[in-house]
């Protein structure tokens, strides 16, 4: 059965079809919910969001518009940011006093260890450098995005990313 | 460098989705959040709620809540209404029924009148016929001996509880008939002439003495604009605000109809209300503020369920024979209040009024207040996310002047024959000099609701409580509550 064939059957309840698309997707979402907490614990929590939203809002995926993965991404950053802002928002952006030193990621560097030590090195990172690290380099948001999304200025999304570079070098080369 | 980053990305992303170390399930999630999600979805509810439907939906609480509040206003508004529609049905009974009453005893009066006057004239007759005449001589009747069947009708009416204000008419009829057979036996043997011949009735003065007002606010609705303007510390604010709504100005009256006979009126008078005013609002820390402003209105309207009764003398001097030598007539009584104005009436008159004795008038009356109200208040503020809850104690200082001030009397007739003219009654010496001050404390709830960065609901329910100015202990003291509703702006 195809993938839009099931999102037709799960917008009118079917729950086999429902069934076949969380297994289908539960571990890329869950990992891009961990990628966003800084605990299994709240990564449950935005998980939890963020599937109900996406089944309830499922009928307004457009799949002329979007791939189903892109879409159902995006439902649960704004689960995350949601959470994140509902929790732990003031000190969220604060600058933090780190390395100013240029420590660039590299392939071969993030290429030598695992997915779960990453995203463990990425959940470890201040909140603020977490999700602008994530948004930018993970799905692709442009600063002007985050800045938006995030009620920020462009400038503070650029220096937190840079900031959040040069931590997660940092933090992936205490590693070894 | 755009390159790059995509290069980076795909790597991430591939990396991050790779499948390894399957046998932990670190990237599995609880199977118990899918059925439970499963379970939400059926009973079409989530966990927690979140922006932005939250936020709408806190957008059609609010208008719920405001509806709800706003239909509550008018059930009490027209409960109010009902009950004062009530009150004048039963003013208008009770008005009736002493109409009634007053008729009788008029048309009893005139019977008993008639009657002494031909009593009188039989006397009369048998006191100047001559000692020489061949006549049978007529035994006089004693005094006490005269009093006929009617007069025992006439005291049946002789107290008139004429409305639901208790005004109680105190006319002795029974005795002022007895001082009158008493008068008719006085006789000018030297010039023929019988003073006075017809009963005299003495209550000419009404008098009403007008205590201090107490402004009641009735719940009323309350339309706010609010204007913030945001500064580093402290945080301040203005509101401008408009309230329209109703007031009920409660008048103690004090009659005085006889040395003997106080009577103490209270009437509720109920005005329709608008004021603009300006309230500061300073913080002294993240969640308390401190508001103070002015505000200045207006109190009018036009208030006509008011009615007086005046009592008319008549003096008409006759020959022994009957014939009338002449009639004057004085109608006439006094109002004398001390916080709105003070007036008489006379009327002044060769009517041949005898039958008709009382009369009652409408007074049509328009008022026009002047409000002053400084209020300092105290806010403590609760964020939850989006809303905010407030808790509001304050206290407020009213003064309230008369600006303005008119009066229209309206007769009801009476009795038979009755032919004055409106214009003939005339209302002298008006002079509104009213002035007068109170407080209030204010305890009250508010809820705020940010509906975007810059634009936001409120509305507060407050709670006044009144001092009232009673000077006969009547324990007046009330709690009244208004509602205010209010759209802000933040800079």
């Amino acid at each position: 059965m195809t993938e839009r064939k099931l999102i037709q059957l799960a917008i009118k309840g079917k729950e086999t079809a429902m069934d076949s698309l969380y297994h289908k997707y539960e571990k890329l979402w869950y990992r891009l919910c961990l990628r966003y907490a800084d605990n299994s614990h709240k990564a449950q929590d935005i998980f939890q969001e963020g599937l109900f939203n996406i089944f309830k809002d499922l009928k307004q995926f457009n799949a002329d518009k979007a791939k189903f993965s892109t879409w159902s991404g995006r439902v649960f950053v704004h689960a995350a940011l949601r959470y994140i802002r509902k929790n732990q928002w003031q000190q969220t952006f604060e600058e933090l006093d780190e390395s100013t030193g240029n420590h660039p990621l590299a392939q071969d560097i993030i290429g030598s260890i695992s997915a779960r030590e990453l995203i463990q090195v990425i959940q470890k990172l201040p909140t603020g450098y977490r999700i602008i690290f994530n948004m930018y380099e993970l799905e692709g948001y442009t600063h002007k995005e985050i800045a938006e999304q995030l009620d920020i200025s462009i400038g503070t999304s650029k220096s937190q990313l840079s900031k959040a570079k040069n931590l997660l070098r940092k933090k992936i080369d205490q590693l070894f | 460098m755009e390159e790059n980053r995509h290069e980076l990305n795909n790597f991430l992303r591939k990396k991050l989705n790779q499948i390894d170390d399957t046998s932990s399930k670190w990237d599995q999630p609880n199977p118990e959040i899918w059925q439970d999600t499963k379970a939400l979805l059926r009973k079409g509810k989530a966990k927690v709620w979140y922006l932005p439907n939250k936020k709408w939906a806190m957008a059609a609480s609010f208008a719920l809540f405001a509806l709800v509040s706003y239909a509550c206003f008018l059930q009490i508004r027209v409960f109010n209404l009902q009950q004062l529609e009530q009150e004048h049905f039963v003013i208008q009974n009770q008005l009736k029924q002493t109409k009634e009453q007053l008729d009788t005893a008029l048309i009893d009066l005139s019977q008993v009148k008639n009657e002494l006057i031909q009593i009188q004239k039989v006397q009369a007759e048998k006191l100047t016929v001559p000692i020489e005449s061949d006549a049978e001589q007529v035994p006089i009747p004693p005094s006490s001996n005269i009093n006929p069947p009617e007069i025992e009708l006439i005291q049946s009416t002789s107290t008139i509880t004429s409305t639901s204000k208790q005004k109680v008419l105190p006319i002795d009829i029974k005795n002022t008939l007895k001082q009158e057979s008493v008068i008719t036996n006085q006789i000018n043997h030297s010039k023929g002439i019988v003073l006075p011949p017809i009963p005299t009735l003495d209550w000419s003065l009404i008098q009403q003495d007008y205590q201090p007002i107490i402004i009641k606010d009735e719940p009323s609705l309350v339309q706010n604009i609010i204007q913030v303007k945001r500064f580093n510390w402290p945080d301040f604010k203005i509101e401008l605000i408009h309230k329209r709504g109703e007031h009920e100005l409660i008048r103690e009256t004090f009659i005085n109809y006889t040395e003997n006979e106080d009577i103490l009126d209270i009437d509720p008078l109920l005005f329709k209300q608008s004021s603009y005013g300006l309230l500061g609002s300073v913080s002294i820390s993240d969640r308390l503020t401190v508001n103070t402003g002015i505000n200045i209105g207006q109190i009018g309207g036009d208030w006509n369920d008011d009615w007086e009764l005046l009592v008319g003398e008549d003096d008409i001097y006759e020959d022994l024979n009957g014939n009338e030598l002449f009639d004057i007539e004085h109608i006439h009584g006094s109002r004398w209040s001390l916080l709105f104005n003070q007036f008489t009436y006379q009327n002044i008159g060769g009517h041949d009024t005898d039958e008709d004795q009382f009369f009652l008038f409408d007074l049509y009356e328009t008022y026009q207040f002047k409000t002053v109200q400084i209020p300092v208040q105290l806010e403590y503020y609760y964020p939850i996310n989006n809303l905010k809850l407030s808790g509001l104690l304050g206290y407020q200082w009213n003064r309230i002047t008369l600006e303005d001030y008119y009066a229209e009397p309206d007769l009801l007739h009476f009795g038979q024959d009755w032919n004055l003219n409106t214009s003939e009654l005339l209302i002298e010496e008006e002079e509104a000099y009213l002035g007068t001050s109170y407080s209030n404390i204010q305890v009250g709830l508010g809820l705020h609701i940010g509906l975007t960065k810059h634009w936001g609901l409120s509305t507060r329910l407050l709670f006044e409580n009144q001092d009232v100015y009673d000077t006969f202990n009547l324990g007046l003291d009330t709690w009244n509550q208004s509602i205010q509703f209010g759209l802000y702006y933040t800079l």
